[in-house]
Parts: structure tokens; sequence; C-alpha cells
């Protein structure tokens, strides 16, 4: 049992830590390439990475969709591609409807490896390219050069705020553990307590009448033994 | 707009949740520390019994009068007022 709830303890941390790791925002230092749009399949696989559909997306019958996308370069030379869509008024939570805007300002910033213009981009998701998924960018922010980090203040933040929302609901429930349910629990024991030693008395009475009706039976069988012999 | 609409009646019943459950919370912090008070006050008379639920229910009166009761209506201010400041960070530059 020890093991099983410390398995279930490790598989539940991580589930949060992906979940957090996807749904947070983190910030890339990055060089715009080329900015563009893409009719994209999207299947049920992984329909999940993109915008819900009520989001202002237009998808066709065939399950393509018109998403606008960011080529990037990063100070090491890999690349990385974003997808620029509108989240939506639910989830996740960033309530972007800009992203034509965002798209202009990331066609703006677009240069080239000889005079580069480093940015930071703001996103959240991740790029898993045997789904076919890709992060969303939020924002984007020019940078002076390729060494610059700026803080992930909002992350940061959620984080903080996430904790003490946790540390809330804990005293919470043991506020109400403490004086609810331990009482409950309590005034249970006690009644159960009298009905035990009701039956206790009960059982008692039973077996002190049957002992005393078994001492006056044997009482009895004995009138019938002849008398001791001399 | 229905998308909207959704997420206002969403948050909205988040926030009456959060703001009973707060509610009762805080309610019961007070009148534990009221019974440590009166436990403090009248030793001899220590211990869940009538005189100190009286005085509980008395001293509970004005509760949602106080400071401490009319900070949980942050409960409305705050989410909303974040969800706002991130439409605003978000989408202007």
């Amino acid at each position: 049992m020890h093991y099983v709830k410390v398995v279930l303890g490790v598989l539940l941390g991580v589930v949060v830590f992906l979940f957090l790791d996807y749904a947070l925002p983190s910030k890339n230092t990055v060089r715009i390439s080329n900015t563009y749009n893409r009719v994209t399949p999207i299947s049920s696989a992984n329909a999940i990475f993109y915008a819900s559909e009520d989001t202002g997306t237009v998808q066709n019958a065939a399950g393509q969709r018109d998403v606008r996308f960011i080529e990037t370069v990063r100070p090491n030379g890999k690349v990385f591609v974003y997808r620029n869509e509108d989240t939506g008024w639910i989830w996740p939570p960033y309530f972007k409807y800009d992203s034509a805007n965002l798209h202009a300002e990331a066609t703006n910033l677009r240069s080239a490896a000889g005079d580069p213009q480093w940015v930071s981009v703001t996103a959240y998701g991740w790029r898993l390219p045997w789904l076919t998924a890709y992060p969303n960018a939020i924002a984007i922010d020019t940078l002076a050069g390729p060494d610059q980090r700026p803080r992930n203040w909002a992350a940061s933040i959620t984080c903080v705020v996430l904790l003490l929302f946790l540390a809330l609901l804990w005293r919470m429930w043991a506020q109400f553990h403490e004086r609810t349910i331990e009482p409950a629990v309590r005034r249970v024991d006690e009644g159960w307590d009298r009905v035990e030693a009701r039956a206790d008395a009960a059982r008692d009475r039973v077996s002190d009448s049957t002992a005393e009706a078994r001492g006056r039976f044997r009482g009895w069988l004995g009138t019938w033994r002849g008398k001791p012999r001399k | 707009m229905a998308a909207l609409f959704r997420l206002i009646v969403l948050v909205l019943l988040l926030e009456v949740m959060f703001f009973l459950l707060l509610r009762i919370y805080i309610r019961s912090l007070r009148r534990e520390k009221l019974e440590d008070i009166w436990d403090d006050r009248h030793p001899e008379m220590a211990g869940n019994n009538p005189a100190r639920r009286e005085f509980v229910r008395k001293s509970m009166v004005g509760f949602e009068k106080s400071l401490k009761s009319r900070l949980i209506w942050l409960v409305f201010v705050i989410p909303t007022a974040a969800i706002m400041a991130i439409v605003v960070m978000v989408n202007w530059q």
C-alpha cells in the first residue's frame, strides 16, 4: 500500500508539472526569420493543442484550418516555430484575440542572419513535431542582444498565487475537519459506545439468568440421582 | 459573444462558490477564537456548555459588518480585475 501511494503521488506530481509546463507562459530569445499562414490539418489527436473551434478560427469540412505561423531562429542556431492563434475566452486563460496584430508585429520584426533583431517571444504550449503541435505566441518584445533573457514575471507570479491558493484550501479543509468532521465522529463514537454498553449490559443479564437457570436445572437433575452411597 | 457570456457566468459561479466557502471559513475561525476567549475568562465553565454557546452566539451578531467579513467581497473584485488585466496586457502592446 505504501508503494502504491508513493507511485500515485509521483504520478500526480508529474501530471501537475506537465500541466503547468504546458499552460504557463515561457519566454525565449529568438530572431524572427519568417511569418506566414498555412492551411493546417487538425486531427482528433492534436486538436487539444490548437484553439477550440468557437474562438473565431474557421475550420473547413476536411478539418483544415488556416493557421498563422512565426518561424524563428534561436541564438544557438536551432530553429523554433510558433503558431499564432486566438485563445478564446475560457481555456487557456490568456484571452488573446489580437493574433492579427501580433502577426503584423512579428512580420515587422523579421530580420536576416547578417543584421539580426533579437526579440523575446512569450508563448505557452509545446512543440511536438510528431503531433504537429506548436506553442502559441502571446507577445513579442524587442531585445538589445541575444544574451538578454527577460525575467518571466507572469509565470512566477502565477506559481506563487497557485501556492498561496493551495495553502488556503489546505487551511480551510483543516478547519472544516477540526470543527465539523471530528465532532461529528466523536458524537457517533459516543453514541456507539452507549449502544455497546447497553448491549453488554443486556448480554450480562441474559448470561446471568441462563447461568441461574442452568444452576437450577442441574439442581433439579441432581434430585433424580440416587443418594450418595455411604 | 456567447463564449464571453459563458466566461462571465462561469467566473461568477466560481466566485460565488468561493465567497460562500470563505465566509464559512472565517466565521468558523472567529467562533473558535471566541470559544478560546470564553475558556480563558471562565476557566471554571470551560468546554461546550449552554453559557459558552450563548456567549458565542451574541458575539457573532455584528460579524458581517466587521472589516474581515467585508474583505471577503474582494473575492468578486480580485479575480475579475486579474482577468481584465490579462486581457489588457495580452491584447494591447
